[in-house]
Order: structure tokens, then C-alpha cells, then sequence
């Protein structure tokens, strides 16, 4: 439908804040004991070409096992990706040591998703932070470093007075308020968000996001919000873009995403989501996805959404993949024409 | 209720970490890395019986090391006409069949029991930690080649180990402490590591790679401490088992050499007349069985303390 | 006679640290073939109603303090082991949220299956096992003759519910409780099997209890509908009369927090604090500390009473604030500093 447009997405490593570059992370799960059969490949992120501009918040949304959580580790240079590149601010992170990557690390910081797991259990909110803090200011300390400490609470929406605290002395939301208080002790530019409200409760959910977003706005910090739920990424992203089995399949505004998207995958999703009101709940039209996601162990070839399209696929997209293609200024897609099909 | 956050305050007032004021905060020196400890001091002070067993166990320490000399008695001056007598008031524990005084003679074996006891249990923990640690969180070729390390050890039969010892370097107390160090670090490094395998998932664990702390840092710090509950339970089964093994070493002729002796090798000659002179058993088996509780009280009390949210009454 | 009436539920759980109301005071009806959807956070009490009426309360340091639970004539509540084991699995079978964790990983689903119809029925392994191939064809499992003899790992999470769902219902009981069955899925799985689970209803006739904490799941499933917050009823009523009539500051304030209902750009409304302790005692309205209405008075003394409209449609009637009042007026924008310290602290 769209052969006179340029395919793939423009980068340029030396402008863009956030540069992806054709980037793949694969696991291999090595070969058996005996046969020395190759018990295959993860395909976790299969070719990413993204790019994020400074201050903007950019949503990923996925299902389990899209690969958007490797996809923030590979990012965060936590996982080394198997080929492709990664520039922050023009420098390419993908070829940095894994030395140099450490004293590089104070730029990007993540907040996980369980803050249950997510801060050491054997050390108070003060020393957590402290820690943190001294990657960026080696030699602060006493009443400085606890100044610091306070000040961070106090971003965060929490009482200083009790920054003595254990983590089990918090409630979920809390301990999430404290997890982000490290992401921006170390001053970065960078925040990856790895579902961080998923674990939360619904009253304790539009507290952190409204956090969230005033503080990327305040500190013009650039964020990358993960996360499975489209209407909370709807709220918080400028843009998004929507993952499935390792690749995008759709990127664009958050308004382009959400109000006309282009994928019938991105359509699914947003069909899926259960709207709090019995009468559009009980009368609405919804796209019924075939069976689970499929594994990123050995994913389907082509359009690597056609075993759950309700579309009938041919023979050629099913052998031949689809390129992320600017269907309209700023909005991406992949170019599969049964995918792209209307409603 | 007329005002929520107060009464949660005072339900609070119990935790471990009380609430400070801001002012009182900056007053607080920082001691970095420090505090785990300092908290878990302040939270063992109430646990009645592992204060108990502290106490006792160092009344026992103390009186192993100073009580030879105010008993009036030489551990090995025999009085062959007196033989074994029951205890009394010039021998409190009684006298064994070469009628040397028995109370003398326990404490000194304590001196030797407790110094093996400890010092193989302390070596033990310091190698097996780091070692264990290190294995399991850096992983992959590193922690195969260390652990097949720790299986060829363990794999090696002790006693043969320790005759070879013995004719290499011929009989000495100190090769008594390589042989048990040898031996007792390895079960711990496995503890340890495979803690710290499980340890390493969490996030927190990632966090503190993101934040670019070194692997050292993220060992000491993050790692360590969240397997130290297990760690100190298996150090405190260690101490009764590194004495049973020095006896049994003893035994073999390359621990302690009669005249000395130790609770071990008096416990053991004690069983031997235990039908006849039940006391020679009696006072040094629980003297012994004395010191394990203590260890085992103190151990469950230390693991208790030291984990931050246990301390909830 | 309704299927399930439940009067005046009470659970407490007896810890070192104090009484913890988990339950604390729950009237529901369903009615057969219906569907009761209980709606909460966590530490609600949604979960322990749920257990309590299973009588799956760990005792102690639970026990159930009061209340009645009668199904079918005979109350739950006062039921001897014996009674409970014929009643459980048969009549009354329940879903859990972790589709990962609910199945034995050493057993064949073939196995795991053909357990419950080998126990309550008198069937033979052969047609138990016909029986059961076809459980899992009807809950959507394709090839499910071949299938049947994997175990559980061989299956993703949604297939392993859909197996869950599928050994619930091979007794056709006559009451499913299922406690977040779609928490731990993907959203298009989830859409799936709740499909299943209505479907399977329509057929059989069951009486299902669906505990969510999402507004959007209940909108869809549910007939009636039970508000539950610090282990207390809120408001109760059928679909339509809470979702577009809600009475309680709560329920109001939980659907205007839900980010899909807003309008694009504007600050997400935000509901200030923290769930209630449910370790203390609550005195007057549970969801005073947060309440955004007007306050018109302290908090103290006995609870709000549940007051009926007339239709079915009840809610706790909080003579503390005034809840006629327009909710923007008070509403705050921005997260507040959390003086009001933790409930669940300790978890």
C-alpha cells in the first residue's frame, strides 16, 4: 500500500539523543551434552532501528516475551547485543569496554518493575542513595551527601525522616518512589522504565506515573517507558512504539498510535483492553488473536505476526520480512499488506 | 481517629529503626557500610536468649584461658596412689585414673577445643564466603573452573589427606589447622554460591550494575550480606564439627599429643570408663554440649538480627 | 433461594503483630448461572473472601470470627473436613492467578485431570480420560488427544489457565471462583479467556466469582459487582448501577484514577496516601485518610452503615464527608509528601 515510501527509519548517530541502529540480541542456548545439536537461538530483539529524542518520553508496549525487557537491558548495556549499534549523545555504547561502560552507566539509570526485588533488602533508603550518589560525587559525604539524600526523597514525593529505613518498611509504592530516587541520584540523562507500575496497585499507579512524567519534564530528562498496558504508555509517551517477537511493528505520536493505529497487531491490542464501562465493554467489536504468543525461541519467518493474524498471510510474507516503513510523516510501520489491512 | 499519621507513627515505634527527626538525622554521624552491623548489634541486645548464650559462652572462653592458672592444680602432675576419684572439694570434677585434677584438665582442653573450633570456623567462613561468592556471581567458565576446584577437594578422602600430611611434614598442631581448613570451607562455598546465584536475578543486583559499581563493591556490599542467614547457621554447625574432627584427628595421633588435651580426647577417654567413672565424661561432655548451645542460640539470634526484617516486635 | 448467600463475613488472621482484619464484614448473594465480580486492591480482602468461603484459611493464624456462608442450604462456614472435601472440587472449584504455580510440575496434565472426576465420580480411568480430552477441547486447547499427556512446562500461560479452567470445571460444578485468573496473562490472552470462561458458563449454568483489580475486567463479566476496600463492602450492585451511579467516594475515586479514561494530556487524577492498615483498627470510614470529598466531621466511632437504595444497589453510607459535593474541587494534582506511613510495611 505504500511502495512510494522510503523504507526504514532515518537515523543519525550524531544528532539523535538515542540512536538504535539495526540492533540484534540473541541467546544462544548452546548445544546438548552428547548429539552437539544446537538447542537454537533466542531471537529476544531481532533488528531494532529506533530512535529518542532528548526530553521526549517514548513508550514501548509489548506482551511478554517481545523482547522489550532485553531490548532496556541491551540499552543498558546490562546485556551486550550480538550485533548493531547503540550511540547516547553521539558516543557509541555498543563499542565501549566493559570498564568504560561502568564509569558510562551514571548517564543511563533504569527503575525496574518489582520493587520488591528491586532494592538491596539489607541496606536503609540513606545508604541505598548514598551509594548512588557517590558515583557521580566520589567525595561527598556527611552532612552534603545527607542533604542530597533529603533533597531526593523530598523529588520523589517522601519524607526524608525516614531515610533510616529498611525497604521492607515500605509499602510497594514507596519502595518504587525510592527506586526512582536512585535512578536520579546519579544525575542521568537517560531513565529506562521497565514496567514500573505493573506491580502496583490502581490507586498506587497514577501516583508514580504522574511523578514520573513531572519529573522528566522538570529535570529534562529523556525516558523510556516500557510497559504491557497501552492505555498506561497512552498517558505518559510522546511517542510509542510496539514491539512484538523482537522486532517494531509500529512506532509513531502517542495520538497517531492510539487513535488511527496502522497494524492490526496495535489494533488488537488496544481491542483487548478492558474499558471500565459495561456498556462499551459488552458491545464492542474486538479483534481475537489466535493463541499465545509465540516463543522467541526460533520465531516464525516473514511477518513474524502471521501464525496469530486473524488476516490470512500469503506465501511470500511469510517467508519475507516486512520493513518499518513511514506510512505518514513520523508514523512507522511494518510493511506486511495483510497487517496493514483495514478493518 | 483524628489523625491517621500519628497513630501509624506510633504503631511504628517498635521497628528497628526509629524516626528521626531531620535535625537528628544530620546529627547522626554516616558510617558507610557500617550500619547492617551496627542495626543488627542493637537488635540481638534484645534478644534475651542469644544475649544468654553469649554471655555463657564467654564465661566459658574466659575461664578456659585464665582458670588452669587459679586452679591450684598442673594439668599433667599425675598422683598415680590417688587414681580416679569422684568429685569433691579439693577436686571439684574429680580426678581421672592417673589422678589428675579433672577441672584443670577440662579447661585446658577447652583452651585447645575453642582455638580449633573457632579459628578453622572463622578461616573456613573467610575463604568459603569470598571464594563461594565470586563463583557464583561472575558465573560461566569462572565458577565451573573454581567449583571443579571444590569437587576435587571434596573428593579427596580426609584421612588419606591427612596421612600424607603427616609424612610430609611430620606431627604439628598446625597442620591440624590446614587439614580442617582445608576440609570445612568447602560446603560453604557451595552454600554461599549457590546463595548468590539466586541473589543474582534480583533486580537489585542489576540495579547496582547499572549504577556502575564495581564487582567488587556489588560482592562485598549487595551479595554477602543477603546470604549471611544461611551463612552463619552452617558457621555454627561448623564449630562442633571441626572439635569433633580434631578429636578424631587426635586420635590419629596428629591433633593433641597426651599429655595435653582437649574435650574431644577427653570426652573420648571419658567413654571409654564411662560405666565406672561417669564423671570423667560427665563434666567434659557438657562443657561442650554447653558451648554448642550457645553457638546455636547465638547463631539463630545473629541470623535473626542481621536480617533487617525479622526485627518486627 | 439464591445459590450463595454470604451474611456478615469476618476473617482474621491472628499474628505477633496484631489482629489482622482481613475480612471484615462481607454480604453477598449470587444467584445461579450468575456472575459476582468483587473488585479491590490488594489487601482488600478481595482474596481471603474468596479463601474463607473455599475454606482454604491457613488456621492459625487464620480464623474465620463470624458470618454465614450458606450454598445451597448448608453453610460453608460450619462445615466439618469431611463435608468441605465432597463440596470442594465438585460443587465449588476455584482458578488462582498464577497459572505457573497452580499445576504440579511432576504430573501429566492427563493426570492432574482425570484426578478430580476419578474422586467425586465413579467413572473408570478410560472414560475419565475421553472426559477429560474433551474438557480441554472445549476450553480451546488444540489436538487435545495428543496434548493431554504433556506436562505442564510444555505449555505457555495461557494454556496452562485454559487447563486450569478446563479441571474446574470437568465436575460441572455449580459455583467457580476465580481469583485474578487473568492478573498474570497478557492482555489479548486475557481477553481469550475470559471469552472461555463465559462460554463455559453459558453452558453449565455455573455461578461465577470473578476477584480483579481491574475495573475494565468486571465491566465486561461481571452482573453484579462488590466495591471492596481495607476488608470492608463499599458498594455493591449490579454492573451498570456502580459503574454509572457510583455512591462511594471510593469507587469514585478508582474509576476516575484508571489512566484510559482520561483525556489525553490532562494529570492522571490521583487518589493521595496509602492503602488503609488493616493490622490497626479502622475507625469510622476506611477510606477517610484519602477521601477527597469535604470532610464533616472526624472519623471515629462505628462504621458507615450499608444503606440500600431501594434496587439492590448498596454502599457505606459515610456520614464524614460530603460526598455531594464536586469531586474537581478538591482534587490534587500533585503527589503529596506521604506523611501517613505505611499500611502494609510489613507485608
Amino acid at each position: 500500500m505504500s511502495e512510494h515510501h522510503e523504507p526504514g527509519v532515518r537515523i543519525d548517530p550524531r544528532e539523535d539523543f538515542l540512536v538504535l541502529d539495526d540492533v540484534h540480541t540473541y541467546f544462544d542456548l548452546g548445544t546438548t551434552l552428547f548429539t552437539r545439536e544446537s538447542k537454537g537461538v533466542v531471537k529476544a530483539v531481532d533488528g531494532v532501528t529506533l530512535t529518542v529524542k532528548a526530553g521526549e518520553i517514548l513508550g514501548l508496549v509489548g506482551e511478554s516475551g517481545c523482547g522489550k525487557s532485553t531490548l532496556s537491558r541491551t540499552i543498558m548495556q546490562l546485556i551486550r547485543p550480538t550485533s548493531g549499534r547503540i550511540f547516547l549523545e553521539g558516543k557509541e555504547l555498543s563499542a565501549l569496554s566493559d570498564k568504560d561502560i561502568r564509569h558510562e552507566r551514571i548517564n543511563f539509570q533504569m527503575i525496574f518493575q518489582d520493587p520488591y526485588a528491586s532494592l538491596n533488602p539489607r541496606m536503609t533508603v540513606l545508604d541505598t542513595l548514598a551509594e548512588a550518589i557517590r558515583t557521580r560525587h566520589p567525595t561527598a559525604k556527611g552532612n552534603a551527601l545527607r542533604g542530597r539524600v533529603a533533597e531526593l526523597l523530598r523529588t520523589v514525593g517522601m519524607n526524608p525522616a525516614q531515610m533510616k529505613r529498611y525497604p521492607h518498611e515500605f509499602s510497594g509504592g514507596q519502595r518504587q518512589r525510592v527506586a526512582i530516587a536512585r535512578a536520579l541520584a546519579t544525575e542521568p540523562k537517560l531513565i529506562i522504565a521497565d514496567e514500573p507500575v505493573s506491580a502496583l496497585d490502581v490507586s498506587i499507579q497514577s501516583q508514580i506515573l504522574n511523578l514520573l512524567k513531572r519529573l522528566t519534564r522538570e529535570m529534562g530528562l529523556t525516558m523510556i517507558f516500557i510497559s504491557h498496558d497501552l492505555s498506561v504508555v497512552r498517558y505518559i509517551a510522546d511517542r510509542i512504539a510496539v514491539m512484538y517477537l523482537g522486532r517494531i511493528l509500529e512506532l509513531g505520536e502517542a495520538s497517531q498510535i492510539v487513535d488511527h493505529p496502522l497494524h492490526i497487531y496495535t489494533r488488537a491490542l488496544m481491542s483487548a483492553i478492558p474499558q471500565p464501562d459495561p456498556i462499551v465493554e459488552r458491545t464492542r467489536h474486538r479483534i481475537v488473536l489466535q493463541g499465545d504468543p509465540p516463543s522467541p525461541l526460533n520465531p516464525p519467518e516473514g511477518c513474524n505476526f502471521w501464525p496469530r493474524s486473524p488476516v490470512e498471510h500469503d506465501e511470500r510474507m511469510k517467508h519475507e520480512e516486512p520493513v518499518l516503513t513511514e506510512i505518514e510523516p513520523g508514523h512507522y510501520a511494518a510493511n506486511c499488506p495483510f497487517c496493514l489491512q483495514e478493518a | 481517629m483524628t489523625d491517621h499519621s500519628e497513630t501509624a507513627v506510633l504503631g511504628n515505634e517498635a521497628a528497628p529503626v526509629p524516626r528521626h527527626s531531620a535535625s537528628e538525622i544530620a546529627e547522626h554521624e554516616l558510617i558507610q557500610g557500617s550500619s547492617l552491623w551496627k542495626d543488627a548489634w542493637s537488635r540481638l541486645r534484645k534478644n534475651r536468649l542469644a544475649v544468654a548464650s553469649l554471655v555463657i559462652f564467654l564465661l566459658i572462653v574466659v575461664a578456659s584461658i585464665v582458670g588452669p592458672w587459679l586452679v591450684p592444680y598442673n594439668s599433667q602432675e599425675q598422683d598415680l596412689f590417688l587414681g580416679a576419684t569422684a568429685p569433691s572439694a579439693a577436686h571439684w570434677f574429680g580426678t581421672d585414673t592417673l589422678g589428675r585434677d579433672l577441672l584443670v584438665r577440662t579447661l585446658e582442653g577447652g583452651r585447645i577445643s575453642l582455638m580449633v573450633g573457632l579459628i578453622a570456623t572463622v578461616v573456613s567462613l573467610a575463604i568459603g564466603v569470598i571464594y563461594g561468592a565470586t563463583a557464583g556471581y561472575m558465573g560461566g567458565k569462572v565458577d565451573a573452573t573454581m567449583m571443579r576446584f571444590v569437587d576435587l577437594l571434596y573428593a579427596l578422602p580426609f584421612t588419606i589427606f591427612v596421612i600424607l600430611l603427616m609424612v610430609a611434614f611430620g606431627r604439628s598442631m598446625w597442620l591440624m589447622f590446614v587439614a580442617i581448613g582445608a576440609v570445612e570451607w568447602l560446603s560453604m562455598a557451595r552454600i554461599v554460591r549457590a546463595g548468590v546465584m539466586g541473589l543474582k536475578k534480583q533486580e537489585f543486583v542489576e540495579a547496582a550494575v547499572s549504577l556502575g559499581y564495581s564487582h567488587k563493591r556489588i560482592i562485598l556490599r549487595h551479595l554477602i550480606p543477603n546470604v549471611l542467614g544461611p551463612v552463619i547457621v552452617i558457621a555454627t554447625l561448623t564449630v562442633p564439627a571441626v572439635m569433633l574432627l580434631e578429636a578424631f584427628l587426635s586420635f590419629l595421633g596428629l591433633g593433641v599429643q597426651p599429655p595435653n588435651a582437649s574435650w574431644g580426647v577427653l570426652i573420648n577417654e571419658g567413654q571409654q570408663n564411662m560405666e565406672i567413672f561417669p564423671w570423667l565424661l560427665i563434666f567434659p561432655a557438657f562443657l561442650f554440649a554447653l558451648t554448642l548451645f550457645c553457638l546455636n542460640f547465638l547463631g539463630d539470634g545473629l541470623r535473626d538480627a542481621l536480617d533487617p526484617k525479622s526485627a518486627k516486635d | 433461594m439464591p445459590l450463595l448467600e454470604v451474611k456478615d463475613l469476618k476473617t482474621s488472621f491472628y499474628t505477633r503483630d496484631g489482629v489482622v482484619r482481613a475480612v471484615d464484614g462481607v454480604s453477598f448473594s449470587l444467584e445461579k448461572g450468575e456472575t459476582l465480580g468483587i473488585v479491590g486492591e490488594s489487601g482488600s480482602g478481595k482474596s481471603v473472601t474468596c479463601y474463607s468461603l473455599m475454606r482454604l484459611i491457613p488456621e492459625p493464624p487464620g480464623r474465620i470470627d463470624g458470618g454465614t456462608a450458606m450454598f445451597d442450604g448448608q453453610d460453608l462456614l460450619q462445615m466439618n473436613e469431611a463435608e468441605l472435601r465432597k463440596i470442594r472440587g465438585r460443587r465449588v472449584s476455584m482458578i488462582f492467578q498464577d497459572p505457573m504455580t497452580s499445576l504440579n510440575p511432576y504430573l501429566r496434565i492427563s493426570t492432574q485431570l482425570i484426578e478430580p472426576l476419578r474422586l467425586h465420580f465413579d467413572v473408570d480411568k478410560k472414560a475419565a480420560l475421553n472426559k477429560a480430552i474433551a474438557a480441554l477441547e472445549e476450553v480451546g486447547i488444540p489436538e487435545a488427544s495428543s496434548r493431554i499427556h504433556s506436562y505442564p512446562h510444555e505449555f505457555s500461560g495461557g494454556m496452562r489457565q485454559r487447563v486450569m479452567i478446563a479441571m474446574a470445571l470437568i465436575t460441572e460444578p455449580d459455583l467457580l471462583i476465580a481469583d485474578e485468573p487473568t492478573t498474570a496473562l497478557d492482555v489479548t490472552v486475557q481477553a481469550q479467556i475470559l471469552d472461555i470462561i463465559k462460554k463455559r458458563q453459558e453452558v453449565l449454568g455455573t455461578a461465577v466469582i470473578l476477584v480483579t483489580h481491574d475495573l475494565g475486567v468486571v465491566a465486561g463479566n461481571c452482573d453484579k459487582v462488590n466495591v471492596m476496600y481495607g476488608g470492608r463492602m463499599m458498594e455493591s450492585g449490579t454492573a451498570e448501577q456502580v459503574f454509572y451511579n457510583a455512591q462511594h467516594p471510593y469507587t469514585r475515586s478508582l474509576q476516575k484514577t484508571i489512566p484510559s479514561l482520561q483525556t489525553k494530556g490532562a494529570e492522571l487524577y490521583t487518589i493521595p496516601g496509602l492503602p488503609p492498615d488493616v493490622s490497626k483498627p479502622i475507625h469510622g470510614c476506611a477510606f477517610y485518610p484519602r477521601c477527597p470529598y469535604p470532610k464533616t466531621g472526624a472519623a471515629e466511632g462505628d462504621r458507615p452503615k450499608l444503606v440500600d437504595l431501594g434496587d439492590g444497589h448498596c454502599f457505606a453510607d459515610c456520614h464524614f464527608c460530603d460526598s455531594s459535593a464536586p469531586i474537581e474541587s478538591v482534587l490534587t494534582t500533585d503527589v503529596p509528601v506521604e506523611d501517613i506511613t505505611p499500611a502494609g510495611a510489613a507485608e
